[in-house]
């Protein structure tokens, strides 16, 4: 079932990876000085790109069983080591393909044109954003990696030079974090090819192949753990979370939008369509820890955020503590709790971003991000309170928006695999009812107002929370739609 | 009468050494000719000699000719080194008369040096006898010990030539000393004849401490460590073009004989050898990678990063396969296009700014003086530190996998740690270039001269397109692995 | 294997016995009688008249290098002028190259000026 059938024979795939790099190269020619122009650019590429990518959603065939993936393309590459140029969609990619679109068109939307280098600034973004679509579209494993990789590289610039604060060393901080566990995935590539390869008797780096050839238990561990290590990072994990709130406060708010609410969920993607699906002995014996460190992350971000001043760190947290949840469902290992994770990945990654945007109009208005500063805003500003208060309410699960729908599913997943976790992450739940409000009490509901009073939300800043608090609204009250397209997926990857 | 066909004389097999001998002749006889306002000249003259070389290369790949009485091979692994020198010494000629003439030092002589280490580098590529490496590595050597002092005014320059020949010196008595134990424990001095020997009976003592101290004599060559003291002062001290040079060619040239002598002579008695080089490697990479950190200078920096590749090269040979050859040359191939466009980057701004361009707080803000330069650099940048999609990744990742398919669990760890540190120094230069006190009184803007940014350029792309199509270049450097002696 | 070389420690133990016995028997042997005339520098026998620590024009360094140079490179021409016979116009035409490349180098140092002396 699908709405409508794309034409095939066309490379849409490749497309999408092309449209920002054209962009990219068109920013490159404009003169630095024409900064309006350099923004429409940035705009158009990436409105063009979430098109071809909301086109992709439409024609995507629902329903067909097992492993099969859509608008594929296969290429040689390097056919000596049998790495090849190997793009795909499925379930699990799918939606968040839809998002990094939209959040790179919401990044581009908000940037603002005064910014100094403002032309590098967006070619950077263009260039994250082919990175990020590269790392869901990849199916051989070095391919993957050379996106996941050269996602890193915007990345660092972007905070490294836009950033606030200890930039450089904020910057620093995740390279070398994320670097780490990238070469620990990169000899966990080499090892699974290695060993396949001596199964089959050819090389290969193709996901699809390797997925059939399942390696020993013992292999399996270890290759485990150098992938786990790499996505556990970049979510990130209980314990190696610790460059998060050094990065994300520093990372300026365009580039947060994309860094916060799709480069962390690219790790959990990684952790189900490899250390899942590659490695189910090493799932087997590493779920119960992951699973467990997940809840420990849900409890540590919730407190965290309940301890922070700064708005952005709060987020920051808040968001870590989300994470901690999808980290749960997919280490539920059931099909409950793995699309819980995937529904819950798209919201967190449209709330979070809504989230950041709040406070980063807040911050544009006030000139603090300081909770204890900020009070009585709803008075002068209705709407944004009003706003806010439907991301807010979403970001701590509240039946009817779509927050709900996947924690609880991963609730479910995780109430039958792992009992007490569960518990444990029920009492995430209640802290991050308790941060969130609190946010949302002490900066617009206290008395007596601020005497610098808040500026009411203009039109274009309603624009770019409208398609986030759309998908809010939509996906809370018709869940069922989004089950569908993965189950299939899902089913296939759990091998149940 | 004798008969002077059974002599082994064929001349095709070194005929792109002989062009380059050639043209340093011809070089030498028109420098004495031409008035010194016309020395460009020479530079036009060398170059064109280079071109011819290379396209002396074409008969080489793919043979296997054997000549001079085992002494020299004409195969495809020479003509991979030898186009990869070739191109080397192609764009250091090129980017060389501008930045002579900035230091006052265009002198005829340094062409013929140039011309004559190459030489030396390339017969070194096609040597496969003990005889032939020496002569090859007495020829670069000495032509490098007087080009790093060619700025003979500046002390630091003749600090830097007295370094280089007396440890180097040293080094080619142990180079020396290794083959004469070698010889006198097999009997033979031709690669063949060793293998032959050492395939037949194994190894000895005797065999062992001249392997030993081939490695030390080789490792100083290719600078690394624990053999890389000399490389950093040398580096620094020597004019830049002198080190952009010497810093690719040479590594270069000495890892072809690395390559051609433990992968093909020693490769039945590779648990012998493999702990003194996965030793070389080990800590070549970890002090490489470790020590740049703290330099405050680009070319010291860049001296260790040099050290560090040395150790990533080494990693493909310990395998001793064919396949960990190729990745090591495929390694070589990469880090001659990175590392030439670094240094060529560095005499750039030296051209610009004079001796202190090579500090680090010189560079300050390059990105919006010489958006040129401090772009290309950082493509440069982010190849030697192995981010796709650079070549530099792929050389890390070719050089990676035959390691863990030998499960050599060790070295590639080490490498791994020593890569995430090297990081830290590759993308400081970066972030050097990008942070700018840009109220500071902006510089005016100085153009690149043409030739620099055309070759400049020409690195960047090639870093990044080899990045992206590997394949061409890897699947030559395979060609030239599949070594015959 | 290495026992072949057995012969050649022998040697080696030799010499170093040898170089200490000729060191160390004299002091035992002989007589010593101390002089002012016996710590004078030696020169063929006649009585210094300066310091030897005389500063020597840089032109002995050049002549002397060019000197081995030079007779190192003929070194070569003789074992070709032993079997020139036998390898007739191939021989010719190989020594002529290597003379060439010598006259080359000869062109060179004479432009150069290394050959002038005392201006």
């Amino acid at each position: 079932m699908s709405w409508y059938t794309l034409p095939a024979g066309v490379p849409w795939l490749t497309l999408a990876l092309l449209l920002p790099l054209i962009g990219a190269f068109l920013v490159l020619l404009a003169p630095a000085a024409a900064r309006g122009v350099i923004k429409q650019l940035g705009i158009l590429s990436a409105l063009l790109t979430l098109v071809l990518m909301l086109l992709l959603l439409g024609g995507f065939q629902h329903g067909p069983g097992g492993l099969r993936f859509q608008f594929e393309e296969i290429h040689h590459w390097i056919p000596s080591l049998g790495i090849g140029y190997h793009l795909g969609v499925d379930g699990l990619s799918l939606f968040l393909l839809a998002l990094n679109g939209l959040l790179s068109l919401l990044a581009m939307l908000i940037a603002d044109p005064r910014t100094p280098r403002f032309k590098e600034f967006v070619l950077l973004l263009l260039v994250l954003e082919t990175a990020t679509t590269g790392v869901l579209l990849a199916l051989d494993l070095i391919l993957f990696y050379v996106f996941w990789e050269a996602m890193l590289v915007p990345l660092y610039f972007l905070i490294g030079v836009w950033g606030e604060g200890r930039k450089v060393f904020a910057a620093f901080t995740f390279l070398i974090y994320t670097v780490i566990g990238s070469f620990a995935m990169l000899v966990a590539i080499l090892a699974v090819a290695a060993i396949t390869a001596a199964q089959t008797g050819h090389l290969s780096f193709d996901w699809t192949v390797l997925v059939q050839h399942p390696a020993g238990a013992v292999a399996q561990g270890w290759m485990f753990l150098g992938f786990a290590l790499a996505f556990a990072v970049k979510m990130p994990i209980f314990p190696l979370h610790s460059w998060l709130p050094i990065a994300y406060p520093a990372t300026p708010t365009p580039a947060l939008l994309v860094f916060a609410g799709l480069v962390s969920k690219l790790g959990a993607y990684g952790l189900i369509r490899f250390n899942l699906a590659l490695f189910p002995a090493g799932a087997r014996g590493w779920g119960p820890i992951l699973a467990t460190l997940a809840t420990i992350g849900i409890l540590y971000g919730a407190l965290m955020a309940l301890l922070q001043v700064d708005l952005k760190l709060l987020v920051a947290y808040a968001s870590m503590s989300h994470l901690g949840f999808i980290g749960l469902g997919i280490f539920s290992q059931n099909v409950f709790g793995v699309e819980g994770a995937l529904i819950q990945m798209i919201n967190h990654g449209v709330i979070i971003a809504g989230l950041f945007l709040v406070v980063f109009m807040i911050e544009q208005r006030t000139g603090t991000r300081a909770r204890s500063q900020l009070r009585g805003l709803t008075r002068p500003a209705p709407l944004f309170a009003g706003l806010f208060f439907v991301i807010a309410l979403a970001a701590l699960g509240l039946p009817g928006l779509n927050g709900f729908v996947g924690e609880f599913l991963i609730m479910l997943g995780a109430f039958t695999a792992y009992l007490p976790l569960a518990i444990g992450a029920g009492l995430g739940v209640i802290l991050a009812a308790w941060y969130v409000l609190r946010f949302y009490q002490g900066a617009f509901e206290e008395v007596p107002v601020q005497p610098a009073a808040l500026t009411e939300m203009r039109l274009n800043e309603v624009g770019a929370l409208a398609p986030l608090l759309a998908i809010i609204v939509v996906f809370g009250i018709v869940p069922s739609f989004f089950p569908a397209a993965v189950d299939a997926t899902v089913r296939a990857v759990l091998r149940t | 009468m004798i008969d002077t066909s059974r002599l082994g004389i064929d001349y095709g097999v070194l005929l792109p050494e002989l062009v380059v001998t050639a043209t340093a002749l011809l070089v030498l006889v028109l420098d004495l000719l031409i008035p010194p306002g016309r020395r460009r000249w020479l530079a036009a003259v060398s170059a064109l000699g280079l071109l011819l070389a290379l396209l002396a290369t074409v008969p080489l790949w793919g043979a296997d000719r054997s000549a001079f009485s085992g002494t020299v091979i004409g195969d495809s692994f020479a003509a991979f080194f030898d186009v990869i020198l070739l191109s080397t010494g192609l764009l250091t000629v090129l980017i060389s008369p501008r930045f002579l003439r900035s230091l006052g030092l265009e002198y005829g002589e340094y062409y013929v040096l140039t011309l004559a280490a190459m030489a030396g580098m390339m017969l070194l590529a096609a040597a496969t006898s003990l005889m032939t490496i020496f002569l090859g590595i007495e020829l670069l050597s000495i032509a490098l010990y007087v080009l790093a002092g060619f700025a003979r005014r500046n002390l630091r320059s003749q600090e830097s030539a007295l370094k280089y020949l007396l440890l180097g010196g040293f080094a080619s008595g142990f180079l020396l000393y290794g083959m004469a134990l070698i010889y006198g424990a097999t009997g033979a001095t031709t690669l063949h004849g060793i293998a032959q020997f050492v395939g037949a009976s194994g190894s000895s003592v005797l065999l062992l401490v001249g392997i030993g101290f081939l490695v030390v004599g080789l490792a100083f060559k290719a600078s690394a460590a624990p053999f890389h003291m000399w490389t950093p002062d040398v580096y620094q001290g020597a004019p830049t073009v002198v080190t952009t040079f010497m810093s690719v060619a040479t590594k270069a040239a000495a890892f072809a004989v690395i390559g051609r002598v433990f992968v093909a002579a020693f490769p039945t008695i590779r648990a012998d050898w493999y702990f003194p080089l996965a030793f070389v490697a080990i800590v070549s990479l970890g002090i490489g990678n470790f020590v740049a950190i703290t330099q405050s200078n680009l070319k010291r920096l860049l001296a260790y990063s040099g050290i560090a590749q040395a150790g990533y090269i080494l990693l493909g040979i310990l395998p001793g396969s064919s396949e960990g050859l190729a990745a090591s040359l495929f390694y070589v191939a990469a880090y001659a296009v990175m590392n030439f466009g670094a240094f060529a980057v560095v005499t750039a701004v030296e051209t610009r700014v004079g001796e202190g361009g090579t500090e680090i707080p010189a560079w300050t803000g390059l990105f919006y003086r010489q958006p040129l330069l401090a772009t290309t650099m950082t493509v440069f940048m982010l190849s030697l530190a192995g981010i796709p999609p650079t070549v530099g990744f792929f050389a890390k990742l070719f050089v990676f996998r035959p390691l863990v398919e030998a499960q050599l669990w060790a070295p590639l760890a080490v490498a791994i740690v020593t890569t995430v540190i090297s990081f830290y120094y590759y993308l400081r230069v970066v972030v050097v270039m990008l942070t700018a006190p840009e109220e500071a009184g902006r510089p005016a803007r100085e153009p690149v001269s043409r030739v620099m940014g055309a070759i400049l350029v020409f690195c960047s792309i090639a870093t990044i397109v080899l990045g992206v199509f590997p394949t061409v270049v890897f699947d030559w450097a395979r060609t030239a692995a599949a070594l015959h002696l | 294997m290495l026992s072949d070389y057995f012969p050649l420690l022998i040697f080696l133990g030799a010499v170093v016995l040898f170089g200490l016995l000729a060191l160390f028997l004299p002091a035992f042997l002989a007589g010593s009688r101390q002089s002012a005339a016996k710590d004078l520098p030696y020169e063929c026998g006649i009585v210094p008249r300066s310091t030897a620590r005389r500063r020597f024009s840089v032109s002995f360094y050049l002549t002397a290098m060019l000197f081995i140079i030079f007779d190192v490179e003929a070194i070569f021409i003789y074992p070709w002028a032993v079997i020139l016979h036998g390898l007739r116009w191939f021989g010719i035409a190989e020594m002529g190259i290597f003379v060439a490349i010598l006259l080359v180098a000869l062109a060179y140092i004479w432009k150069k000026g290394a050959l002038e002396w005392g201006s």
